[in-house]
């Protein structure tokens, strides 16, 4: 990919905005244990005497109903989001890429009942499945993640396995067969390096989706557990409060909004890089 | 004969990311009332963008100087509205992705016929029937009822050819029409349009690359090379006294029976459009080039009555 | 190339696979759980009752032949007791399906009248400030946690502005000094057929802030979607043929470019769908809605498994009905899937 690309990408304003607040949040979930101002309470520790205070000088987003520091509160949120999304995504992709690649290489029965498959969990409206399996195995983020893992993969593997067709029937893979180099040579060297830009692509949007559907679960009581600090469960804490306490659930919920905006931004952003058709209508 | 349509010193330039393409540079030609020129080229010479800057068919990125004028009146974003659809009318070259998948013919005729003449849908579902009669289409339930892609290639050329025919244009700009077809069609689709041209007398613009066609069908030829008009001439001319040496060089190309030679390819390529360079654009692949080809590009002069080429050999003469 | 035939062989497709999600929801409710009986019958129960469930689950049975049991007793709608509410599930279902419809649909029906005209109209300004704007509301809309979008909402025009009620399908006064008979279980048209403007005009404005919520992410999807096949379309050599024709812009646009464009986009409107089923859960907690979501989100709360099956199960059905319906249409739109 060219730099001159990757530079016009990025000239686009909300490209460079959404960049930044990524790389924010990241430095802030890294750092959150020595910057954050109040890291026990942060961590769960209750100070009922300064409960639910309005935003302040010592206390810029506001206290909850256990008196604990918003802000701080939302910076180790930030934690659990981010490794949450990461690694539903990674686990998902792990298991999804090299199905998808097994199917379309080998095609055939093994592609029919693979897609079967996956067509079944695809299938279920997106989340529903992650939350009767959540329920299932019981709360905590543990399962929360698995829950979402197992209803995630079959998206990577159908869009891998689309890609993967389509780059089967290019020569050099037909070359590398005729060479007598093993299938899993040629699914990894060969074909999969072509799927991984719509991949990645796939990938950082689903970072997004990852983080909404996590703090969904959260609110709903089955992820992450009092008293640890978590966007989606701050929210639901904050529920009962809200009206005559605006400040309880509103910032946990809007460095959700911000973080899934930056990430949507940057995967069209990446989208429009790769797409060849809108590559060419990008004019001076 | 009345000038139906005019290029004065006409260019066009495109705003690209690998800069600017140019795409025509200072065209000049007249296309007279009734009379089919045709305008020949290989491809990326410019003869496509020629014929749609007629109507203003241009992408966004689009800049251009010079003008183009219609029985007088000079062609901009106004006066294109009056023209286009109504005087003039295009048939494109791919008739399967020119014509809407998921709208019947009928559906599509009417659309046009109903936008020319503002008629009602009843009035112009009348006119329908003897519109397909015309371009040879007698199965006119079938054909009305189906989608595009239900249809031969052939048939939808002569759907297109329809639409065109609706508008009774004064001119009418054939893209390539016979290049996606069968060979046994185009010559079926091209007797078509000459004898529809015979008998409404509109005036052709026949876009193409092949010299065979145009050997048939044209009255004036212009060809073109990498954005510039070479050369101009009435088809006998043209084929009997050849000035231009990439004329010479096309003529060469076409395998004749009645020569006792093989054809022979011009050595070289295209120049880039994106490089803007002072010399004329055929030096490098010319045989004849001297000192002036490398100076400047030459002008558009009249070698003999009726005949202009663009070429520093012929610059001495009247122009 | 019928479309007749291509009806039904989705129909077939469509019991296939609802049938296999009722196996993998057999599977994670029957199979995984370590005591699938103590999961059914909940936390309080005593041993008896436990004991009880195991035989009716006929835990001892292979794996087939409970699922062959789980098929009848969902066929007989026999979706078991919920924990909670101590009524079968089934009627809980049923009594709370009609207020979710009306909020889905009317949510559905403002994503689809705003986000197709936006979408297109952004694709046609390409790169003006409309289209930028529309793209940025675009991405807030998807990227919203409706949960906590609807809190704002209820702070904004509740609590600070006071225009709207905070929740509920209607206000208790009104229902008592205006009532209506609930025949169809929509209200909006059941207060209609019984001439109620009072009533009707307060179940608009409890529908509002609901099902403001619920579209902001379908009408952010169908925007993009829009006018992504838009822009694409309007690429097209027939999109060209049309404007060196004259076809007057506005037909082009919504007639001939659109019908191109809508086709794919009916995917992206299906699942819009989808994720306003499952949004519809979240959000009917916010807003106290007696409708399927709220049920399911007081289901999870409270650990009510069978409602939570029962619901998982009811849902995921009309989602493949749902998927049906947009091939069927898709098919009717663009002839040339029915190959």
């Amino acid at each position: 990919m060219s730099l001159k690309l990757l530079k016009l990408a990025f000239k686009n304003a909300f490209a460079r905005f959404s960049l930044l607040i990524v790389l924010i949040f990241v430095a802030m979930a890294l750092t959150a244990p020595w910057i954050v101002p109040y890291k026990e309470q942060a961590l769960g520790e209750p100070n009922m005497a300064e409960r639910l205070q309005p935003p302040s000088l010592r206390h810029p987003f506001g206290t909850d109903h256990m008196g604990r520091d918003i802000l701080s509160r939302v910076m180790y949120g930030s934690r659990t989001s981010l490794v949450t999304a990461v690694l539903v995504v990674f686990l998902s992709a792990l298991i999804g890429v090299p199905i998808g690649l097994i199917s379309a290489y080998f095609g055939g029965f093994v592609d029919n009942i693979l897609m079967r498959f996956t067509d079944i969990f695809l299938s279920f409206p997106p989340l529903l499945l992650a939350l009767l399996i959540a329920s299932t195995l019981g709360k905590g983020l543990f399962n929360a993640i698995l829950a979402l893992v197992v209803t995630w993969w079959p998206w990577y593997a159908r869009l891998v396995r689309s890609q993967a067709l389509s780059i089967k029937t290019f020569a050099y893979v037909e070359a590398a067969k005729a060479a007598g180099v093993s299938s899993a040579k040629i699914m990894f060297r060969h074909i999969l390096p072509g799927c991984i830009a719509p991949l990645a692509v796939q990938c950082t949007m689903d970072m997004g989706s990852a983080i909404l559907e996590a703090a969904a679960l959260s609110f709903l009581g089955l992820g992450v557990q009092p008293p640890k600090a978590d966007w989606g469960l701050m929210i639901s804490e904050g529920k009962a409060y809200f009206l005559n306490y605006w400040w309880v659930p509103t910032f946990p919920g809007l460095f959700v909004l911000l973080l899934v905006v930056s990430f949507n931004l940057l995967g069209d952003v990446l989208r429009e890089m790769i797409d060849p058709r809108l590559r060419r209508r990008m004019l001076v | 004969m009345k000038e139906l349509v005019r290029f004065e010193n006409y260019s066009l330039s495109f705003k690209t990311l690998h800069g600017k393409v140019r795409a025509l540079r200072n065209v000049s030609l007249t296309i007279q009332d009734g009379e089919i020129v045709a305008l020949v080229g290989e491809t990326g010479c410019g003869k496509t963008v020629t014929g749609l800057s007629i109507i203003g068919l241009l992408p966004e990125n689009a800049v251009y100087s010079g003008g183009i004028f219609f029985k007088g009146m000079k062609i901009d974003r106004e006066t294109v509205r009056r023209i286009r659809g109504k005087e003039v009318a295009v048939v494109f070259q791919d008739p399967s992705s020119s014509l809407n998948p998921l709208y019947t013919v009928e559906q599509q005729l009417l659309d046009v016929l109903m936008s020319r003449w503002n008629m009602t849908r009843s009035e112009a579902k009348e006119r329908i029937p003897e519109l397909l009669k015309q371009v040879q289409l007698f199965d006119v339930d079938r054909v009305l009822r189906a989608y595009p892609h239900e249809l031969s290639g052939g048939m939808r050329q002569r759907i297109m050819i329809a639409m065109a025919l609706a508008c009774e244009p004064s001119l009418l700009i054939a893209d390539e029409p016979t290049t996606a077809l069968d060979v046994t069609v185009q010559r079926q689709i091209l007797y078509l349009l000459w004898e529809l041209q015979r008998a409404k007398k509109f005036s052709v613009l026949f876009i193409t690359h092949d010299l065979g066609i145009v050997a048939q069908l044209a009255d004036r030829i212009v060809v073109m090379y990498a954005g510039s008009v070479v050369e101009i001439a009435p088809k006998r001319l043209l084929f009997t006294n050849p000035l231009h040496p990439y004329t010479v060089g096309l003529l060469n190309c076409v395998l004749d029976p009645r020569r006792k030679k093989l054809p022979e390819p011009i050595p070289g390529s295209l120049p880039s459009l994106t490089e803007i360079s002072s010399e004329c654009a055929f030096r490098e692949r010319c045989g004849h080039a001297f000192d002036e080809c490398s100076i400047s590009t030459p002008n558009l002069v009249e070698a003999e009555p009726n005949h202009f080429v663009s070429c520093h050999l012929w610059r001495g003469q009247r122009g | 190339m019928n479309l007749a035939r291509y009806i039904v062989s989705r129909l077939v497709w469509s019991i296939f696979v609802v049938l296999g999600v009722i196996f993998v929801v057999f599977i994670v409710s029957n199979v995984v759980p370590s005591d699938p009986a103590a999961l059914w019958v909940g936390p309080k129960a005593t041993h008896s009752a436990i004991q009880m469930a195991r035989e009716k689950l006929k835990l001892d049975k292979p794996l087939l032949v409970r699922f062959g049991y789980f098929l009848r007793d969902l066929l007989r709608f026999d979706f078991g007791i919920s924990i909670r509410t101590h009524n079968p599930v089934i009627q809980d279902i049923k009594t709370a399906l009609t207020a979710t419809f009306e909020l889905l649909l009317v949510a559905e029906f403002l994503a689809v009248a705003l986000g197709i005209p936006f979408g297109v109209f952004a694709a046609v300004k390409r790169n003006k400030w409309f289209d930028n704007l529309s793209r940025l509301f675009a991405v807030v809309g998807v990227s919203l946690p409706s949960f906590w979008y609807g809190m704002i909402l209820q702070l904004l025009f509740f609590k600070w502005l006071g225009v709207l009620p905070l929740s509920d399908r209607i206000d208790t006064f009104v229902s008592l000094l205006h009532p209506f008979h609930e025949r169809t279980g929509f209200y909006l048209i059941d207060t209609l057929l019984a001439g109620n403007y009072t009533a009707f005009l307060d179940v608009i404005k409890h529908l509002m802030l609901p099902a403001i919520t619920l579209a902001a992410y379908p009408i952010g999807l169908i925007t993009r979607q829009v006018r992504s096949m838009m822009v694409e379309v309007m690429q097209e050599n027939y999109i060209r043929t049309a404007f060196a024709y004259a076809i007057p812009e506005r037909k082009i646009y919504f007639r001939y470019a659109l019908k191109n464009a809508i086709a794919p986009a009916m995917v992206t409107v299906a699942l819009s769908f989808a994720y306003t089923l499952v949004g519809a859960f979240l959000v009917e907690l916010i807003f106290n809605w007696p409708g399927l979501g709220r049920y399911a989100a007081n289901a999870i709360l409270s650990m009510d498994y069978p409602a939570i099956v029962g619901v998982t199960i009811v849902t995921s059905v009309c989602y493949v009905f749902i998927n049906f319906l947009v091939d069927v249409i898709q098919a009717k739109i663009d002839p040339r899937i029915r190959f």
